[in-house]
């Protein structure tokens, strides 16, 4: 059991503290004040500054392709079943040439019901989908929520991209 | 008359549209921005007009426009007339206020004298200490005509505040009115001109340190901000505005921001010497130690001193904000424990003490 910590007369006066409080808040105050342009905030401007992101993000899907341009992906269904949201919808169609016996037609990623947890990514047997996008999505709308394939092949792409402010300035 | 009259209305804009609405709205900006610079935030910067961004100082003019275009809902069984009625019972005290707070010496322009107080009435101490407990029919009654119980609750919550701290906050005051012994507030300000040892002024707040101290306390708890927050609570429980949208809830917000500034203006009117400025006599500079005074033109000394009555409401308003943003909320029976166990004895020792002083001295 923690026993409650007994105040002593200068805390119990209240008004002490309170001028020691004041004093911590007042300078913060002025310290931002004279000093803005050294960065103290930990605000990042987000459309027009980038935040710094790690190499380690687990961001967006990303399809990986053959040098030829082609999705690796097979439309195996692996990591659709392995998705606990289920959030991957995955259209196969059978294919004549090339190795694997069948490609995505359609490979469709529902990002309101995606929860990041990675799990497609251990599912493929062919390396076929990573999770390596340094991209947090944006979208505006609901409908652009849902990405196809061609965006999921474009690392670069987002959906309802913010357009950068004018003013650049952050003050 | 005419004249006359046009020099009252020109009183009346000065107080109302550039000290009491401009700094009022002004504060809208500057408690946001201030709060972000305590907390290492930035705060709002985004509302611009053609790029510029001026600090986001367009925030206030954004807010305006957006709350008057919001849709005005009336609660279905609500009392129509009371709820629309409200805000502006809130909001006219507040202004009214202001009418006996000397803002400036007495101009002399040609043979005209202007005292620079709209309402120079004798009972201006009673003026103030009424229509401050006039703020609580706005309150209760948009709490009540809403027809809605947490509104009901929330503004018999603040009632209930209200009234029990307006007993400290007069008492607090009557040590001033005993050591200056007028309740004129011109005459107030006026013996607030003197120097101890010839350097520190006389004013109210070195012969009352400790009304001082209560009357801060009192004052704010009756406008109503953090740490005595609890009738609103902006982030979760609201309180008696509740059913308020539009342009009526925004007036509620406004006068709330412009109590502070009326506030802080009876502080520097009771404690901080009102318009005096340390060594700016009615004939000049004065030097201290000396009896020397070095001339300056008339205008530019009541220029001095109005500018310096708004430099020191200006100053407590930061104070105001900066306790706002530092201390967290009270819990209700702490408030009321605090209110009549603690503030009141203490005033009332306040005035004995007072009393005692100055039948020794006399």
């Amino acid at each position: 059991m923690i026993r409650r910590q007994r105040y002593g007369w200068w805390e119990r006066i209240y008004l002490l503290e309170v001028l020691r409080g004041l004093w911590i808040t007042n300078s913060y105050f002025w310290k931002n004040i004279f000093n803005r342009w050294t960065k103290r905030s930990a605000t990042v401007h987000y459309p027009e500054q980038t935040p710094f992101i790690s190499p380690s993000l687990r961001g967006r899907h990303r399809l990986t392709t053959w040098p030829d341009g082609k999705p690796k992906c097979v439309a195996c269904m692996c990591c659709s079943w392995a998705c606990p949201a289920k959030c991957i919808h995955i259209t196969p169609e059978p294919q004549k040439t090339g190795s694997a016996e069948k490609h995505p037609q359609e490979f469709v990623i529902d990002y309101l019901r995606c929860i990041w947890c990675g799990l497609c990514v251990e599912a493929c047997p062919y390396d076929a989908i990573y999770m390596d996008s340094p991209i947090h999505s944006i979208c505006s709308y609901q409908k652009d929520a849902r990405l196809d394939l061609t965006a999921l092949l474009d690392s670069d792409y987002q959906p309802g991209k913010i357009e950068p402010h004018r003013a650049q300035r952050t003050w | 008359m005419v004249i006359e009259l046009a020099i009252v209305m020109a009183k009346i804009l000065f107080a109302v549209i550039f000290i009491v609405l401009t700094i009022g709205g002004m504060l809208s900006w500057v408690e946001r921005r201030q709060s972000a610079m305590l907390q290492n935030r930035i705060g709002p910067n985004r509302a611009s007009i053609l790029g510029f961004r001026m600090l986001g100082l367009f925030h206030p003019v954004a807010d305006g426009i957006k709350s008057i275009f919001k849709e005005d809902t009336i609660p279905a069984g609500a009392n129509r007339i009371l709820h629309t009625l409200a805000p502006g019972l809130a909001m006219l005290p507040v202004l009214v206020s202001f009418a006996v707070i000397p803002f400036g010496d007495t101009l002399h322009i040609g043979n005209r004298a202007i005292k620079l107080v709209i309402a120079d009435v004798n009972v201006g101490f009673l003026f103030i200490l009424a229509f401050s407990g006039m703020g609580i029919y706005g309150i209760f009654l948009g709490g009540w005509s809403s027809n809605n119980k947490w509104g009901l609750l929330g503004s018999m919550r603040a009632m209930a505040q209200m009234i029990s701290y307006e007993v400290t906050l007069g008492l607090s005051l009557i040590g001033v009115i005993m050591v200056f012994g007028s309740i004129r507030l011109t005459d107030i300000v006026y013996a607030q001109g003197g120097y101890f040892f010839s350097v520190i002024p006389q004013w109210g707040i070195f012969y009352q340190p400790l009304g001082f101290i209560l009357y801060l306390v009192a004052a704010m708890a009756e406008s109503k901000r953090a740490p005595f927050d609890l009738t609103e609570g902006e982030s979760e429980i609201i309180g008696f505005f509740l059913e308020y949208s539009g342009l009526k809830f925004a007036m509620f917000f406004l006068g709330e921001f412009m109590e502070i500034v009326i506030l802080s203006a009876i502080f520097v009117t009771f404690f901080f010497g009102g318009w005096q400025v340390p060594f700016i006599t009615a004939q000049g500079l004065m030097i201290p130690f000396t009896q020397n005074i070095i001339a300056l033109p008339h205008l530019l000394i009541v220029g001095i001193q109005v500018l310096g009555f708004l430099a020191k409401v200006v100053i407590l308003c930061y104070c105001q904000i900066l306790v706002r943003w530092t201390l967290p909320r009270f819990r209700y029976d702490q408030l009321m424990r605090l209110c009549w166990k603690n503030l009141l004895p203490l005033s009332l020792l306040n005035v004995a003490i007072t009393a005692v002083v100055i039948y020794l001295v006399r």
